[in-house]
């Protein structure tokens, strides 16, 4: 086969390479080297101290409560915003036919910029003048009235719901064209066989759509282990850490409190649960 | 029984649209309120649409350059990122590899790492190259995620068109640069097009990094922006609205343009 010649082709590869290369995994390398010091921002002065953050971190209470917040959030806002997703499909697609309108409305969340639909909800959840307690208030639903992200038990829900907010419209998008694509012959057939409703969806809808599950479980996944932007917006992290996640952990001791080791330490955690996680499931995912 | 399961439909289905538009609705009638309709109960349309809350962080304060710098940014992104993209997308679709494509996708990305695990190095580095609070520094930063993300997308469109085209034209005595002027280009103009839409909100939206490597007018983002404005004592409500909406903008255009393409483009991993 007459080709152009394979190794100028090849050199084509080295400028991306090399970039993810050093910016990413070089870099990671560079920041568990300093996970191994002492270091503190700013003095110049750099121990070897071997394990010590790490061992520091494990018995460090709020990296444990970060942690399980971290977890917290990962298993419902996946769940629940496939869920969400998966039923609004369903409906758009079944009951309503819904028009291509929809598919720009359900769009819109998901082009916010974090900041904006921080902000956005950041008024929304403001409990003095913020818009859904002046909503209850006008209902007279006085009692409805919470203290939303300014409450040590509410924030970490307060944020599920923004997370929700922005990403089950993109999931009810990839369902909804996956719908779409199932021929209608095998419903209709179904209709005529005096299968249920929910038994339609069930066995001939949901086992089909399995190509877009794993589609939108690698992305809602990919989002939910770098959690970090609508917190950090959002709470910081807080009241009183009830809302911290590992990212906003790292982010703090980094830049707030200059244990520049020591925030080392915890990224390199949260790199090692992300391949932990990653790597089994794109291995799994892929062998269909 | 068929009629209440419609109606079940329209009422969730409805409620779905009132959670997803709500806030968006919101925000822009908030932009147009007078400080005294802010926090003077609930006001669902305003008197009058007062512009001020636009004009003046805009033109009296320096969120102008925020939005200036925002669109040198994605524009700058764009430049850089599509010409290597375009040649490693070819290279990447027309040689083989033995390792799985989608496995090699994500490591060959910076999708395997949060940058919780190389923010402090960059940090570190920024500070020692004197890029930090510099343009140009921000756009080195967006290019690790913007460039895979391009180079990806296209290897999908390169993919699709025959090999049988190249050889042709390599018969025809057209050297590699003159092929892809006269044939690959052409033809993947809309691919590029796409593209480029994508990496422009890709960096408009980017907020980490703009919050954290720069500081002054002369570099920071709207994203980042937004971000002081939040964070000052004083909020005034509705400016801040007025400064999202004009911040949500092009993204909204844009996304118009590109509704068709965005299953595709997030299929394959895109990454604000």
């Amino acid at each position: 086969m007459a080709r152009y010649g394979n190794l100028q082709i090849f050199l084509f590869i080295l400028p991306a390479t090399v970039l993810v290369g050093i910016f990413v995994y070089a870099f990671s390398a560079w920041n568990v080297s300093i996970s191994l010091t002492d270091w503190r921002g700013l003095v110049t002065s750099i121990r070897f101290v071997g394990l010590e953050n790490y061992l520091k971190l494990i018995n460090d209470p709020i990296a444990q409560k970060a942690l399980i917040n971290t977890f917290l959030l990962a298993v419902t806002f996946i769940p629940l915003t496939m869920l969400i997703g998966l039923i609004t499909a369903i409906l758009l697609c079944l009951e309503l036919k819904g028009t291509s309108i929809f598919r720009t409305i359900f769009l819109l969340p998901l082009s916010f910029s974090f900041v904006i639909s921080a902000t956005m909800w950041t008024w929304m959840f403001s409990p003095e003048q913020g818009t859904i307690n002046s909503l209850l208030r006008l209902l007279h639903l006085d009692f409805l009235c919470q203290p939303w992200i300014t409450s040590t038990e509410q924030s970490l829900w307060c944020i599920l719901l923004v997370y929700i907010w922005q990403f089950s419209g993109y999931v009810t998008i990839i369902y909804y064209s996956g719908i779409r694509s199932i021929p209608q012959e095998h419903i209709e057939a179904a209709e005529i066989d005096g299968a249920s409703r929910f038994n339609i969806y069930r066995h001939i809808i949901v086992p089909q759509l399995k190509g877009e599950t794993i589609g939108v479980l690698t992305i809602l996944l990919f989002y939910a282990l770098r959690v970090f932007d609508l917190v950090y917006l959002l709470t910081g992290g807080g009241p009183a850490l009830s809302s911290e996640v590992l990212a906003t952990y790292m982010y703090r001791m980094t830049f707030n409190q200059n244990l520049f080791a020591y925030g080392a330490s915890i990224g390199t955690v949260i790199f090692i649960i992300a391949l932990a996680i990653m790597i089994p499931f794109l291995l799994l995912s892929r062998r269909r | 029984m068929v009629n209440w399961e419609k109606t079940a439909s329209i009422i969730l289905v409805g409620l779905m649209l009132i959670f997803t538009l709500f806030p968006l609705y919101w925000l822009i009638v908030t932009s147009f309120k007078t400080r005294l309709e802010v926090i003077g109960g609930v006001v669902f349309i305003p008197h009058q649409l007062n512009w001020m809350n636009y004009y003046r962080p805009l033109f009296e304060d320096v969120y102008g350059a925020y939005l200036r710098n925002s669109f040198i940014l994605s524009i700058a992104e764009i430049a850089l990122c599509l010409p290597p993209g375009i040649l490693a997308a070819y290279a990447f679709s027309r040689l083989k590899f033995k390792a799985d494509n989608h496995f090699l996708f994500w490591f060959l990305t910076n999708r395997m790492a949060p940058p919780a695990a190389f923010l402090i190095p960059y940090w570190v580095l920024y500070t020692y190259l004197n890029l930090f609070d510099t343009i140009y520094g921000l756009i080195i930063i967006n290019s690790i995620g913007n460039l895979p993300f391009v180079i990806w997308v296209l290897k999908g469109f390169i993919d699709a068109i025959p090999g049988d085209i190249e050889e042709a034209a390599y018969i025809d005595g057209y050297t590699f640069w003159q092929m892809l002027r006269k044939i690959l280009l052409p033809l993947l103009r809309p691919a590029i097009a796409v593209c480029s839409l994508f990496v422009f909100i890709f960096t408009w939206n980017e907020m980490l990094f703009a919050s954290l490597l720069t500081t002054s007018p002369a570099a920071m983002p709207l994203t980042g922006g937004l971000l002081h404005y939040m964070s000052q004592i004083w909020v005034n409500w509705s400016e801040i609205a007025a400064l999202s909406v004009v911040a949500n903008l092009p993204v909204i255009i844009v996304i118009y343009f590109l509704q068709k393409h965005i299953a595709t483009a997030l299929t394959f991993g895109a990454v604000r």
